[in-house]
């Protein structure tokens, strides 16, 4: 992902932009493992685990911000998180199979990759960024 | 309109299984994209399954020019030239795609290209130059999927 496009997810909550950025960059070293044609698999495994702690720790981080501004739009916010958690742990469960059958492919990590980077993009761009303008006017 | 498909068959093997794997993958994602095309399936669909097949490319070709640096292959720059050529095309047939898209229109005839075009263009990259690669590497090289490049030593 480049840079004009992580500044312009940029909601203006620098610690939660920083989370943002650092799950963009974990999916990019999957990429990057990927091409150099070595550790793809481990890295594919080793993002699945670090995703597993990111999003309680970042779902958490930014549902404690709404609260300590009383954000009206917590709840549909909420339950955005809880679908990406679901999909997350159906994601998961695929490549764990998938990899258990020596199935674990090339096209499968790239479609995870994309998958997760997408649900994410949207997110930001569609219902964080209306908690950052939420706060931008409140001052 | 009858096209006669193409499919990956054993006679396009360029002897490293992580490659031949991910070229039978991507024959089949072009011809996937391609009934959905003509099939007249929703652009949200289409348009998922275009994006998604950009980036495998791209995964794809970097992974193969990965292996010819690491094996010092000769022909490296002309064959990554032709990697570029054919991004350039499809980049094309993509934007054509999102044009077309947006205005509504009938977008089935894309499909005729997405055979003519890319799925040809790759059959004989493959049968040319990709063999030549295999040719060079000499043994087969086996592994067991297709997620990692063969290692030396």
């Amino acid at each position: 992902m480049d840079e004009e496009l992580l500044d312009s997810l940029k909601i203006g909550v620098e610690e939660i932009d920083a989370q943002h950025r650092e799950f963009f960059r974990n999916l990019a070293a999957l990429r990057e493992a990927l091409e150099a044609g070595a550790g793809g698999r481990d890295r594919m495994m080793k993002t699945l685990r670090y995703l597993e702690g990111y999003i309680d720790l970042h779902f958490h981080t930014e549902e404690q911000y709404m609260r300590r501004s009383n954000y009206p739009g917590i709840l549909v916010h909420g339950r955005e998180h809880g679908e990406f958690t679901a999909m997350f742990a159906e994601l998961k469960k695929k490549v764990l199979d998938l990899d258990a059958r020596g199935e674990l492919t090339a096209f499968v990590a790239v479609d995870v990759k994309r998958t997760l980077e997408n649900w994410m993009t949207n997110h930001i761009a569609g219902t964080d960024k209306k908690f950052g303008e939420f706060l931008a006017a409140r001052g | 309109m009858a096209i006669k498909k193409i499919e990956w068959d054993p006679s396009l093997s360029m002897g490293v299984d992580t490659l031949d794997l991910q070229h039978r993958e991507l024959i089949e994602r072009i011809n996937d994209l391609r009934s959905a095309i003509s099939l007249g399936q929703a652009r949200s669909e289409t348009g998922r399954m275009f994006s998604f097949l950009e980036e495998y490319v791209k995964v794809h070709f970097t992974m193969e020019e990965t292996l010819m640096k690491r094996k010092k292959y000769r022909e490296y720059v002309a064959h990554r030239q032709e990697h570029l050529n054919f991004l350039t095309m499809f980049l094309e047939m993509k934007q054509r795609y999102e044009d077309l898209a947006s205005q509504g229109a009938v977008l089935s005839f894309l499909a005729v290209d997405l055979d003519r075009k890319l799925a040809e263009w790759l059959v004989e990259h493959i049968t040319k130059v990709d063999k030549q690669f295999g040719e060079f590497l000499g043994q087969p090289q086996p592994s067991t999927g297709d997620i990692e490049l063969p290692q030396d030593k």
